[in-house]
């Protein structure tokens, strides 16, 4: 349990974007890398991508699937999606807090 | 570009390195990052990715044994001793400076042995201390005992340098001493505990001539 919720900080944006895009359905490298850079405005580099892959496939929170046409998509795990509800539940408190402290303030 | 691949771990590298390859191929056919931008990228990734490596459980303390191990044992038989008996007879007086690149050339194999020691094997080269897994990578592809050939390198070198006939005779038994110990403790010891994979492997690599390794031999 540490391991995987030390691996989802960290870094833990990339980590973040990579299981907000795996949540909807598997996809393989540049499919990830359109799909964040389409939903979050990032672009990621291959590097960066497969450095994080990497992260959460060890921490059993993503999987690979079985090659198609030379690429290898990856799809999330039960175990991902809940760290993923989690992280993001948490992300909404604060993200709560912060524009009602903002509101606050300007009134 | 993908050169740069080969700033990561191996072990990376095999698992994600085609893709990566491939990846920053259509990122910078598609205009998404400029060539120099996916260069940057994949130099920082290989920073996550070693920084992962060397991050496992257990890596601060294998690190201590090892540089323990290298003040004691090659430390004080490959530098303290060679130094002492060249000495001895006069004062510090290196004469031959072209030897330094042969010191320096035995110390980078050491280095580089350690390394795999540590990083694939996850021991130290100490015999109470080896690690648990059979290490046939890096250097060990070419040559059963690389460390022990640093080992020469280095005090021939310290020979050459102090001009020490001394030191060259404590080479000549230290070659000795490393051939008996080889051949009567160490080789016993790997067949016992590894079987197969070390008989496989003493079939193809020799115990002290330097060969290229055959591709597709286990790394």
């Amino acid at each position: 349990v540490d391991v995987t919720s030390n691996s989802i900080r960290g870094s833990s944006d990339r980590s973040v974007l990579i299981l907000t895009s795996l949540a909807g359905s598997p996809k393989h490298g540049y499919a990830l890398i359109k799909d964040i850079q389409e939903f979050a405005g990032v672009t990621l580099g291959a590097g960066t991508l497969y450095g994080a892959l990497a992260k959460l496939e060890e921490a059993g929170l993503v999987e690979a699937l079985p090659e198609q046409d030379r690429r290898r998509p990856y799809q999330i795990t039960p175990a991902g999606r809940d760290q993923l509800r989690e992280r993001l539940s948490e992300s909404a408190r604060i993200a709560e807090v912060g524009l009602r402290r903002i509101q606050e303030a300007l009134s | 570009m993908t050169w740069l691949l080969w700033l990561y771990p191996r072990g990376w590298r095999r698992r994600y390195g085609a893709e990566a390859a491939r990846v920053t191929a259509e990122l910078v056919h598609h205009g998404d990052l400029t060539r120099r931008r996916a260069a940057l990228d994949l130099i920082a990734g290989a920073g996550l990715a070693w920084s992962r490596v060397l991050n496992r459980p257990g890596s601060v303390d294998l690190a201590v044994r090892n540089a323990a191990f290298t003040v004691v044992v090659p430390g004080l038989g490959g530098f303290w001793l060679p130094w002492w008996l060249a000495t001895r007879s006069g004062p510090f007086a290196p004469v031959a400076w072209p030897a330094v690149p042969v010191i320096a050339a035995g110390l980078a194999l050491y280095v580089w042995c350690v390394w795999n020691f540590a990083v694939v094997g996850r021991g130290t080269p100490g015999p109470w201390d080896a690690p648990s897994r059979f290490v046939a990578a890096g250097p060990y592809r070419w040559v059963r005992n690389p460390i022990y050939l640093a080992a020469l390198l280095v005090v021939l070198g310290q020979a050459w340098l102090l001009q020490s006939l001394a030191v060259l005779a404590y080479a000549g038994a230290m070659a000795v001493g490393f051939h008996l110990f080889v051949t009567g403790y160490e080789e016993r010891t790997l067949r016992r505990r590894f079987g197969p994979a070390y008989l496989e492997y003493r079939r193809t690599v020799s115990r002290w001539l330097v060969r290229p390794p055959v591709r597709g031999q286990a790394g």
